[in-house]
């Protein structure tokens, strides 16, 4: 317990027994002028007492769990209440119990007890806001507010500091999604280029396992770059696009790879178009990564079902496998970074980013993503999307792409 | 047929000459854009690969003055190592056929190539009934047919199909397509193009199962190949 705390109690007991023993007196007097009553006793002084400490105590109950000014109103009620029983007990037993101590007790210490807590938990509040601006000191932002806004309210620079710790924050966010982005694309391209130059040696196991190995890079690149992008991009620059033409588009892309795995692929969509409002690159992405982890788990001659269904506000995307299934304490995880269902009969070539890119799209564009096992066999992933409701007409003026300006008119 | 090859990343640059050259292309490589404005009006070429940043100055820049110096420019192809939306809409504002995203593998690269040629230098061909793989349109009786079975295609469909059909590799922008098929009304609405290429998937079967590829460039464009 803090010293000021210590004070604080030491007040409010005395405050209290200087209290208890006035109000007697007082009461005594204002009670013979309001009730002109004659068969009303007084309450002994020890039962007064009594009372007055218990209903004292009883809002320590709840004081503490109620936000400050909650417990300010239930302390208002409180107070009503207990003159609205002194009354009562007044009226219908003719006992007069002296309210005025409990009254101003009441009144005096909780909003106290209120304020020093408030005090303390702004305090706390500034040590880690200060903790948070040395740490960030520490990483290298400047720190240009302290000399500025020295002279200003406390309150309104303590609020002010909070926003520009906030922005630090959000910059340092940016720097790291760019420099991600800038890393990961700049790496690709030498990459890409060292894996079209193997192609010109013969093939033997060196060439295979430095291609494996350089591909694993590359994806592992691209992952990082989707992921960034993914998380910068804008939501106010999504447009209507239909999921299920999305969808088999996914599906002949992968068709090759179907081919050579000797999977058979359903799709099984109610309507021929369903709208969503979205980024085709990202969305398109979301579904491929989905289909291809489907088909990199999937057996030899086993099916793969894609189900596109909706109601009048959501789509959703089934993709279901005959795969082995996802572990149970992988389920979780799934679409967390860097996680990768291990599996010996697999090719480890996914960079770990593949689901937790959907997760982050799926996000963005305010559906969700689960995955489960199917009792029989295999695992299932669902994807929900919000349709796009606004009618068609609606659409298209908003769907009009402002044309960013000519390059040849910057240039000439 | 000569091709002008713009880009000063050498490792790759080496690597799309041999590519071209193999394939009976002759190609002239030029490092920075200035070197290659001062040269084209000397020389013709049938196609240009521009990388999209050069050390000098930015492939469209390129563009531009190469308009300045003469009316009409050869196809235009531009390598690019971004593959997002507003990468791909910059392309096809800035006025170019089509893209290559970086490193592109040899297939990618010759079939644009291969495609943009196609479409400068066609064959004429007068015979109303026109063969595109185990597809036939005729375009008197303006009727689209597979193995004996005809497909039940309206107007627009029709167009649409035979023009997909006719600039086979070529990326077709949707803003294009619009005025192709539709006439350049600019109150038409954005999906009816979407909903008119998702009905032709399924009637003509646009799928690699049956030997095509229709692909939606993030709706910006749209491209039919055939698929391997």
């Amino acid at each position: 317990m803090q010293f000021k705390d210590r004070i604080l109690i030491m007040t409010m007991i005395g405050l209290f027994a200087c209290l208890l023993v006035v109000s007697i007196e007082f009461n005594t007097h204002i009670f013979s002028a309001i009730v002109d009553n004659k068969s009303v006793i007084h309450a002994p002084v020890w039962l007064t007492c009594l009372i007055t400490i218990a209903l004292a105590v009883l809002p320590l109950f709840w004081f503490h769990k109620l936000s400050p000014v909650y417990s300010l109103l239930s302390i208002c009620v409180y107070i009503i209440a207990i003159v609205s029983l002194v009354f009562a007990a007044a009226y219908f037993f003719k006992v007069w119990v002296p309210p005025t101590g409990l009254i101003l007790i009441t009144l005096l210490a909780y909003p106290l007890w209120s304020c020093s807590k408030l005090n303390a938990a702004q305090a706390a509040l500034d040590q880690a806001l200060q903790n948070l601006q040395d740490e960030l000191a520490r990483l290298g932002m400047e720190q240009e507010m302290e000399s500025s806004h020295s002279d200003e309210d406390p309150q309104q620079a303590r609020i002010h500091k909070l926003a520009l710790t906030a922005k630090h924050l959000r910059d340092m966010h940016k720097s790291r999604s760019d420099t991600l982005i800038f890393i990961s694309h700049d790496i690709r391209s030498p990459l890409g280029a060292a894996m079209l130059l193997l192609d010109k040696f013969e093939h033997n196991k060196y060439s295979v396992r430095m291609r494996q190995l350089l591909e694993r890079a590359h994806t592992m690149a691209e992952g990082f770059l989707q992921a960034s992008r993914a998380e910068m991009s804008d939501v106010n620059k999504f447009h209507v696009l239909d999921m299920v033409s999305l969808t088999q588009q996914v599906v002949d892309d992968a068709y090759e790879l179907l081919a050579t795995k000797g999977i058979v692929l359903k799709m099984d969509h109610a309507q021929d178009n369903v709208w969503v409002r979205g980024d085709f690159g990202l969305l398109f992405r979301a579904v491929s990564n989905i289909l291809l982890n489907a088909i990199n788990y999937s057996p030899a001659g086993s099916v793969i079902k894609i189900v596109i269904e909706n109601d009048e506000v959501a789509l959703r995307l089934k993709v279901i496998d005959q795969g082995p299934g996802i572990p149970e304490d992988k389920i979780q995880k799934l679409f967390k970074r860097f996680s990768r269902v291990e599996s010996e009969s697999q090719d480890q070539n996914g960079s770990g980013l593949g689901l937790y890119f959907v997760g982050i799209t799926i996000r963005k564009h305010r559906g969700t993503v689960s995955a489960a096992n199917i009792n029989s066999q295999g695992a299932e992933f669902v994807i929900t999307l919000p349709l796009e409701r606004r009618k068609s007409n609606l659409a298209v003026t908003d769907d009009r792409r402002v044309k960013p300006e000519s390059t040849f008119e910057d240039t000439i | 047929m000569k091709i002008a090859l713009l880009d000063d990343d050498l490792a790759y640059a080496g690597i799309v000459i041999e590519w071209l050259e193999e394939a009976g292309f002759k190609v002239d490589h030029f490092k920075s854009g200035l070197d290659f404005v001062r040269k084209y009006p000397h020389e013709h070429y049938d196609l240009c690969i521009f990388d999209w940043g050069l050390p000098d100055m930015e492939g469209p820049d390129v563009m531009v003055s190469l308009k300045l110096r003469a009316n009409k420019l050869p196809p235009l192809i531009f390598l690019t190592g971004h593959s997002e939306e507003q990468d791909i809409v910059r392309v096809i504002d800035a006025g170019a056929d089509d893209y290559v995203v970086k490193p592109a593998s040899r297939a990618i690269l010759l079939a644009r190539v291969n495609a943009l040629l196609r479409r400068a230098n066609p064959q004429p061909n007068n015979d109303p009934c026109l063969e595109f793989g185990s597809l036939k349109f005729d375009t008197k009786l303006r009727l689209a047919s597979m193995g004996g079975e005809d497909f039940k295609l309206t107007d627009k469909e029709f167009d649409l199909a035979l023009y997909f059909m006719k600039n086979e590799g070529v990326l077709l922008s949707r803003s294009h397509l619009m005025q192709v098929v539709w006439g350049a009304s600019p109150d038409i609405e954005t999906r009816k193009v979407d909903v008119h290429v998702s009905h032709l998937r399924t009637k003509l079967k646009l799928t690699p199962e049956h030997g095509w590829k229709l692909t939606s460039i993030y709706q910006q464009g749209y491209r039919l190949e055939r698929s391997s």
